[in-house]
Parts: C-alpha cells; sequence; structure tokens
C-alpha cells in the first residue's frame, strides 16, 4: 500500500470512520514515514480551521418562505374543489343518464304509469327522455374532460331556464307531480356546477396552480398527485456535474 | 443544535399540514443550508439559493417519509439547488482562489483572514470534492450521511473527503512558500 492510500485512511481517521485495523497499519506506517507524518499534522490543521470557519449567520427566513405557502395551499384547495364539483357532475350526468333511460322503459311499458298528462304519452315521451339522457352525457363529458364547459352553458341555460318557467307554471295548474320535479333537482345541481367550472378562477384548464419558472427539474408531488408512499428525494444516481477524476483516484 | 429526531419530526408535521411544525423545521434548520450553500457556492448567493431551497422542500414536505433524517434530505434539496444552479450558469464565475490581495503575508499572518483565505482554497476545490468536504468538516455529518446528501456510495464519499485534505494541504503549502519568499525578499 503507498503513502496515497495511507493518506485516505489517515484522512479518515482524522473524521473518525477508520476501522481498528487501518488505524493500527497507518500508525505502523507513519512510524517509519516522515512524509506521512508531515502531511497528517497539515491535514490536521486545515481540518481544524476549517472546522471552525463560522459564516455570520443570514437572515430569519422563515416568514419569507412561509409567506409563499398560503398561495400554495389556496390552490390545492381550489384543485380540491374542482376535483369534487367534477365527482359530483360525474355522479348526476350518471343519474340523468339512468333516469332518462328508466323513462325509456317505463314509456315501453305503458303511457298510463306517469301522471304527466299529454306529455306523458307517446313521442314526446320518448322525447324528453331523450333530452334526459343528453343533460347527462353532456354532465358526463364535461366531468371527464379537463377542459373549461363553456361551450355547454348557452344550451344547458335556455334548457333549464324553459324548465323551470314551464315547471312552475305546471305546478301552479296542478299538471305535475312533485316526484317528477324532484328528478328536476339534479339537472339544476348539475348545471350549477357547470355554471361554477365556467368560472376562470375554477376552470379546469385556467391558470395552472403550479409555478413554472420556479419548478425543480426533479419530480415532486404536489396537490392532486398523490405521493408514491415512502418515497425520497434522492437526487439522481449520476449527477450532473460529475466530473470522475475522483473515481480513477478511489 | 436541535436534534435531528425532533427535526424529524416537525418535518412530518409539516408535511401533514402543520404551519407551526414547519416553521419550527425552517427556523431550526435555515442556518446549516445557508452554511452548506455559502461554501459550496458563494455567501453572495447564499440566502436566496436557502429561499430556494426551502421553497422546493416545503413542496416537496407532503411526500418526505421519514426514513432518512429530515436534515439529509433537506441538505439534499440544497445540494441538488446547487447543482441545478450552476449548471443554469446563474453562478457568477468562479475567481480562482490565489487573488494577489490575500497573498500579502501581513494578510495571511492574520488569523481572520487565514481563514477567508481557507475558505476560498475550499471554494477552488472541485465541485465534488468541495461538497464531500464541506458536508463532513464544515457540516460535521458522517461519512454515511455525506453519502445520502451527495447521492454517492460512503467509501466515494473517504476519497473525495481525502482528495480535498490533499490538494488543500497542498495549497497551503505553496502560499506558505510565497508567502515566506516575499517575506525574505523585503527584508533582505
Ligand atoms: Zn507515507
Amino acid at each position: 500500500m503507498g503513502c496515497e492510500q495511507w493518506r485516505e485512511v489517515l484522512s479518515a481517521q482524522l473524521d473518525g470512520e477508520e476501522s481498528p485495523e487501518e488505524r493500527a497499519g497507518a500508525d505502523r506506517h507513519l512510524a517509519g514515514c516522515g512524509d506521512c507524518r508531515e502531511w497528517f499534522d497539515r491535514a490536521a490543521s486545515v481540518t481544524r480551521r476549517a472546522r471552525l470557519s463560522v459564516s455570520a449567520p443570514g437572515p430569519d427566513l422563515t416568514g419569507v418562505i412561509l409567506d409563499a405557502l398560503p398561495t400554495r395551499a389556496r390552490r390545492s384547495r381550489r384543485a380540491r374543489l374542482l376535483l369534487t364539483l367534477r365527482a359530483t357532475l360525474g355522479l348526476v350526468g350518471a343519474i340523468q343518464v339512468v333516469l332518462g333511460l328508466a323513462q325509456v322503459g317505463r314509456a315501453a311499458a305503458g303511457p298510463h304509469l306517469h301522471a304527466g298528462g299529454p306529455l306523458a304519452s307517446g313521442h314526446l315521451w320518448h322525447e324528453a327522455a331523450a333530452w334526459n339522457v343528453a343533460v347527462g352525457a353532456g354532465f358526463l363529458f364535461v366531468a371527464a374532460r379537463r377542459t373549461p364547459p363553456t361551450g355547454l352553458l348557452p344550451m344547458l341555460s335556455a334548457f333549464v331556464a324553459t324548465l323551470v318557467l314551464l315547471s312552475v307554471n305546471d305546478l301552479v295548474t296542478g299538471r305535475v307531480d312533485t316526484t317528477r320535479l324532484v328528478s328536476h333537482a339534479f339537472l339544476l345541481l348539475g348545471y350549477a356546477i357547470v355554471v361554477a367550472m365556467s368560472r376562470p378562477g375554477l376552470r379546469p384548464g385556467g391558470p395552472t396552480p403550479r409555478g413554472v419558472e420556479d419548478e425543480p427539474r426533479w419530480r415532486i408531488h404536489v396537490e392532486d398527485e398523490v405521493p408514491a408512499p415512502g418515497l425520497r428525494l434522492l437526487p439522481p444516481p449520476h449527477p450532473g456535474t460529475a466530473r470522475h477524476r475522483d473515481r480513477t483516484a478511489a | 443544535m436541535t436534534d435531528d429526531a425532533q427535526i424529524t419530526a416537525w418535518a412530518l408535521a409539516a408535511g401533514r399540514g402543520d404551519r407551526d411544525a414547519a416553521s419550527r423545521f425552517i427556523r431550526a434548520t435555515q442556518q446549516q443550508v445557508r452554511r452548506f450553500l455559502a461554501v459550496l457556492i458563494s455567501p453572495a448567493e447564499a440566502d436566496d439559493l436557502t429561499q430556494e431551497t426551502f421553497l422546493r422542500a416545503v413542496r416537496a414536505l407532503p411526500s418526505f417519509a421519514g426514513r432518512s433524517s429530515a436534515r439529509t434530505w433537506l441538505l439534499t434539496i440544497a445540494r441538488r439547488t446547487a447543482v441545478d444552479h450552476v449548471r443554469a450558469g446563474t453562478s457568477r464565475p468562479r475567481t480562482v482562489p490565489m487573488s494577489d490581495r490575500y497573498d500579502s503575508p501581513d494578510l495571511a499572518r492574520d488569523g481572520f483572514d487565514r481563514q477567508v483565505v481557507l475558505e476560498r482554497l475550499i471554494a477552488g476545490l472541485p465541485a465534488e470534492r468541495r461538497e464531500a468536504f464541506v458536508a463532513t468538516q464544515v457540516l460535521g455529518l458522517s461519512y454515511a450521511e455525506a453519502a445520502e446528501v451527495c447521492g454517492c456510495p460512503v467509501g466515494t464519499i473517504r476519497s473525495r473527503v481525502a482528495r480535498a485534505r490533499e490538494d488543500l494541504v497542498a495549497a497551503v503549502d505553496s502560499r506558505d512558500r510565497r508567502a515566506e519568499r516575499r517575506g525574505g525578499s523585503t527584508a533582505g
């Protein structure tokens, strides 16, 4: 073993990271090598000074860093809200479709099941069912996509407004039973969610909750991403700055 | 210094959204992070880089699993921030540590400036040796912890620290010899 290898052992010894055998071997080498004795002394003195080096403490950054947090919390709240809205809308859409299909089934079973008067019979009944299925499919579409649902709004608004006016009228004149009106509640709920999702602040395709400039290069789990259990932020195995001078030395 | 277990506990609580724990975590670790970055990059850029490190860390806290100590986890992020900073080329070009100003024998005899000289010599080490040396000597991490922070085997840390010591001993030697020569010429 040459002086170079012994110096690695001596260096480890200065850090208390040597094995007992290494220490004994290094002691024997030092006894017979003046160069390494001198190097060991110098290395010890450089080490002492390096450990002493104190930089003036910097400013307390706690406030600055925590101030950056609330916006992030707000953004993640928004992301959660959006997710809830989309899930609810998906459910409402599914119910709407099921109600529409059930309406078709009931029409096939016989028009007299419903107390809706003239509407309850024949083709008009089918047409109403088709509308329910279509609106449900629209809700499902909006829930599944991440794009703003603004395109659906005009038609939905007209449909809902007309339906509300006619329902009120039918209710007053006693031409509709309340169970039928209850099913409209799903439609109203879905409509409300679509309106909410069209607002710029909540638009799925709107301002992204993530910074672009300050995004670190490795993957960090944020917001709606589910963190993998036990993930550790270790740097990639081959750091980009690697100069391989040490590898040959090692 | 607050112990590792306490800091890790704060980090875990902060990851669950506890703001108070987050502020304790930051307060307990920021000076060490700053010191690491000051020696690794430069004192002038240390504040900015410390802030950047903590912003990254705070964002990543929810995924911190506590399998390693929060301190080494945080220093890993600090190192990554430093690496990215250098790679992005935003770092000021590092001046060769042997500037003439510090060659003056009067300054070199002064304890404070000897310290400045040593810090400049450390700053002049090749990047990998520098981070291994700073992590183990200036921050006092064990070789195992430093290996975790630098993402390399323990044996590599050991050899890098030894090479860094050799570089520093050689640099201090040559400086001392030059200072002696200059001192001798003024005297005679
Ligand atoms: Zn020797």
